[in-house]
């Protein structure tokens, strides 16, 4: 592919992370807009654009968004879509506006929990993780496999038997992310934690403990998209997006998994290859991102996050995260915000917040020092890049 | 379909008293999980369920030591295996009553557990006898 995205982020709001069943998804996202649309110093009349990410069950319908707040709309979308897509829906904003079919995009997401445990049979999602080929989280009740935790220790197994990788070694993932989170007020996860405190952590089930797991979590964000032309008259300094791409997770991959890792539901030995493309389309290196953004309900993800996109060779994650420093005022800052693993788990929307905030400098006591460019990619491929204007 | 209805089954594996059943294509004789109605290697629409060898090697396993979800729920802990079938498709399973999660690593021979696995009404794997021979 050889198109470009152009697109400035001028606006984020957030309601939340909050303890699950606080509060109705549609007023989580409700508030989080109209937190985002001051941001930029707009007003809400200037949002002809509406990106909705989830939906119903998880969170309101587009069509229940737009009237609540009464939106007057040129162009909108719903995509039910896994967590990480949340950056998704800043490259749909960007296509929208790119095809003229709106000027500036409101992305957002209430994102509510049912209290219905993931993976459990009263789950809405039951049917859709039955479906053929494997469901969102790999789950297998049947046998025991219940809960997105248990395919993601499987993952994490796999790996370190394939490595030679001693699990304990999660620890500095979670002693990072624990340190970014303990300067993040919002942050749901306070304090720092030693080796010694992870070490005592219950193994749930093994070999993940109770550390390595994300805080469940709810919460409303949104992000408005507009020109760049436009972005230059707002309040706050555009964020430019200079890359992006949205994939579907391939056969290859278990579900918290990357390629290489082989635990879809047919066996193939891949060798996995780093991906080039977000970097070709975005005009950078490894070596120019300043903060590293990744899907994190499990801490074994961050290795494989960083080994899908080239920071290290496969199988030298865990020594990577041993060597450099992953809090924000690290060698190699990741997830400043303390990620779902620290400040809360809803979806992937917090991260992208926590971009913003970095590349204009306002990220506080966790400021990363001339944060430039900002990169988000996950372990199943997809990816944002975004640059300080 | 209710929720349990579609449990009946597990994800990976259909059990035909005790015999896992995969489907097979006649066409290019690929296998597939039973679940599976096309073949994705040349697209035939008849597929077959016929009952696999029940031989394969670990690729991965966990082990619980909590609960999640009724009506699933096992004595923990219990440990699943991650397995792939020596015919392709790679299926999850229970390591069957009596084995230790100490004596697993990657690449050992397993094989279906046909009276645990008929029995419990979910698909059981022991480790092989055929580890001990080669080891």
């Amino acid at each position: 592919v050889s198109g470009t995205l152009t697109a400035s982020l001028v606006g984020v709001g957030a309601a939340g992370p909050f303890r699950p069943q606080e509060r109705e998804g549609l007023y989580l996202a409700a508030d989080a807009t109209l937190s985002a649309v001051a941001d930029a110093g707009l007003s809400m009349r200037d949002i002809d654009g509406l990106v909705v990410d989830h939906g119903g069950p998880l969170g309101p319908d587009y069509d229940q968004f737009a009237q609540f707040l009464d939106l007057r709309l040129t162009s909108c979308l719903q995509t039910w879509s896994h967590g990480r897509f949340s950056t998704v829906t800043v490259q749909l904003a960007a296509m929208m506006i790119a095809a003229g079919q709106a000027t500036t995009v409101a992305c957002i997401d209430g994102y509510h929990r049912t209290g219905l445990a993931f993976g459990g049979s009263g789950w809405h999602g039951w049917s859709e993780e039955m479906r053929i080929g494997g469901g969102p989280h790999g789950e297998d009740p049947m046998v025991g496999l219940t809960a997105p935790l248990g395919p993601a220790a499987m993952a994490a197994r796999r790996y370190c038997e394939l490595y030679g990788v001693n699990s304990d070694e999660l620890f500095h993932v979670v002693r990072a992310e624990r340190r970014n989170a303990s300067l993040n007020p919002a942050a749901r996860l306070q304090g720092e934690i030693t080796r010694e405190q992870y070490m005592s952590e219950p193994k749930v089930v093994d070999p993940l403990r109770r550390a390595d797991c994300a805080i469940p979590s709810e919460g409303g964000y949104c992000v408005i998209v507009t020109t760049s032309e436009r972005a230059a008259d707002l309040r706050a300094a555009p964020v430019m997006l200079l890359g992006g791409r949205g994939i579907p997770g391939g056969r290859e991959q278990f579900f918290w998994g990357r390629p290489g890792l082989g635990m879809g539901l047919q066996r193939t030995d891949l060798t996995p290859q780093p991906e080039t493309e977000i970097f070709r389309q975005s005009g950078i290196s490894t070596e120019d991102v300043d903060v590293f953004f990744t899907y994190d309900a499990f801490s074994p993800l961050i290795w494989f996050g960083l080994e899908r996109f080239g920071f290290c060779p496969p199988g030298e994650a865990a020594a990577f995260c041993a060597d450099r420093n992953l809090s924000f005022d690290g060698d190699f800052p990741v997830n400043t915000s303390g990620g779902m693993l620290c400040a809360g788990s809803a979806a992937g929307w917090g991260h992208v917040v926590e971009m913003v905030s970095q590349l204009r400098g306002e990220a506080g006591p966790r400021q990363v020092p001339a944060a430039r460019t900002a990169m988000w990619g996950s372990c199943f491929g997809d990816a944002l890049v975004l640059g300080a204007g | 379909m209710s929720h349990t209805d579609a449990a009946t089954t597990s994800r990976t594996s259909v059990l035909v008293d005790g015999q896992l059943m995969l489907r097979y294509c006649d066409s290019c004789h690929a296998s597939y999980a039973a679940w599976l109605s096309i073949c994705s290697s040349c697209m035939a629409a008849d597929l077959t369920l016929r009952a696999a060898s029940g031989h394969g090697r670990l690729n991965s396993w966990v082990v619980y030591q909590r609960q999640y979800a009724l009506p699933f729920d096992l004595p923990v802990p219990y440990t699943v295996l991650a397995i792939d079938l020596h015919e392709g498709p790679r299926v999850n399973a229970l390591l069957a009553p009596g084995q230790q999660m100490a004596s697993l690593r990657r690449d050992l021979q397993v094989e279906l557990d046909v009276d645990a696995a008929s029995a419990a009404g979910r698909t059981v794997f022991r480790l092989a006898e055929s580890n001990e021979m080669s080891a």
